[in-house]
């Protein structure tokens, strides 16, 4: 059986999720892989991917420590008054 | 089977009208509440007004959360409820499944023209990306932060609700289906659209910035 092998960068990149996701089958890695280890600009891509993926899980860390607004904490009392009744 | 005990908890806090149980819950999820709301409506004001709706109708049926899915999927499809009920008062809403056919559409990730179209390089890079700068410092990585941003709130709507939930929130494929009502596949290619395309805009953001 011949290895397979990714030739163009075009296919390659459309790859690069499923490689992240850990989605590809064996053989799809390792020719995702080699192509990889003799292409600057799709492992420039990659990096970028990764540097997207980084920060948008960053901004999803960013918790609120501001005092919760007097307005919804007014709902929140009135929603168990209410409720208690 | 019960899977989310900690949630339960707060959910019978939250039922006992104990403040700090609600102070805390605010706390986790206004920033991603606000996020959520503003990929259907843009206008900061009004986005917050669909927040404060969703925490009421949220607490309206706290009562019938049984914990089958974590309190804060539950939470999330409150919110994105809450905010296509918004839009679709005021008629200015397209079907989900007209979204899926316009947005879920397999295409390619970079541009065509970012590669060689024929010759012995063909399929190859002709203009290569340029590696984004490292967010090492604060300062940085402050500024990449803003521009993510700005590139996630110009991607449609369904595509930016999947990038923000799975990347964003880091929910999981089948949580994100099931508070948006979509399909697996479908899923799959909403993420695989917003991540290109948010990349492509971050990239064409930095390379603005280098040139002037
Ligand atoms: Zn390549």
């Amino acid at each position: 059986m011949s290895e397979k092998t990714l030739d163009q960068c075009k296919e390659v990149v459309e790859l690069v999720n499923e490689y992240l996701g850990h989605a590809l089958t064996a053989e799809d890695r390792a020719a995702f892989e080699a192509h990889l280890a003799t292409c600057p600009p799709c492992t420039a891509y990659l990096a970028q991917m990764k540097t997207v993926l980084n920060l948008a899980s960053s901004l999803g860390n960013a918790a609120s420590h501001a005092e919760v607004e007097p307005q919804l904490m007014a709902m929140f009392q009135h929603w168990h008054e209410k409720k208690s009744r | 089977m019960i899977r989310h005990a900690a949630d339960l908890e707060t959910v019978a806090a939250l039922l006992r009208g104990e403040h700090e149980a609600f102070t805390s819950l605010v706390r986790a999820h206004q920033p991603a509440f606000l996020r959520l709301a503003q990929t259907w409506v843009r206008d900061r004001a009004a986005a917050a007004e669909v927040v404060q709706q969703a925490w009421v109708s949220a607490l309206e049926s706290l009562a019938t959360f049984e914990g089958r899915s974590s309190l804060r999927t539950w939470l999330f499809g409150i919110v994105i409820n809450a905010a296509r009920s918004h839009v679709r008062a005021r008629k200015r809403t397209i079907p989900l499944s007209a979204l899926i056919a316009e947005e879920a559409i397999d295409g390619p990730s970079v541009e065509p023209d970012r590669f060689f179209q024929d010759g012995e390089w063909v399929g190859h890079w002709s203009s290569w990306p340029t590696p984004f700068p490292s967010p090492d410092n604060a300062l940085e990585s402050e500024r990449l932060r803003a521009l993510l941003e700005q590139a996630i709130s110009a991607l449609p709507p369904l595509q930016q609700e999947v990038m923000v939930l799975c990347d964003v929130e880091g929910l999981s494929g089948e949580e994100t289906c099931n508070i948006l009502g979509i399909s697996g596949t479908n899923q799959r290619v909403l993420l695989h659209r917003a991540r290109a395309k948010a990349r492509a805009l971050l990239e064409e953001k930095l390379s603005d910035k280098v040139k002037t």
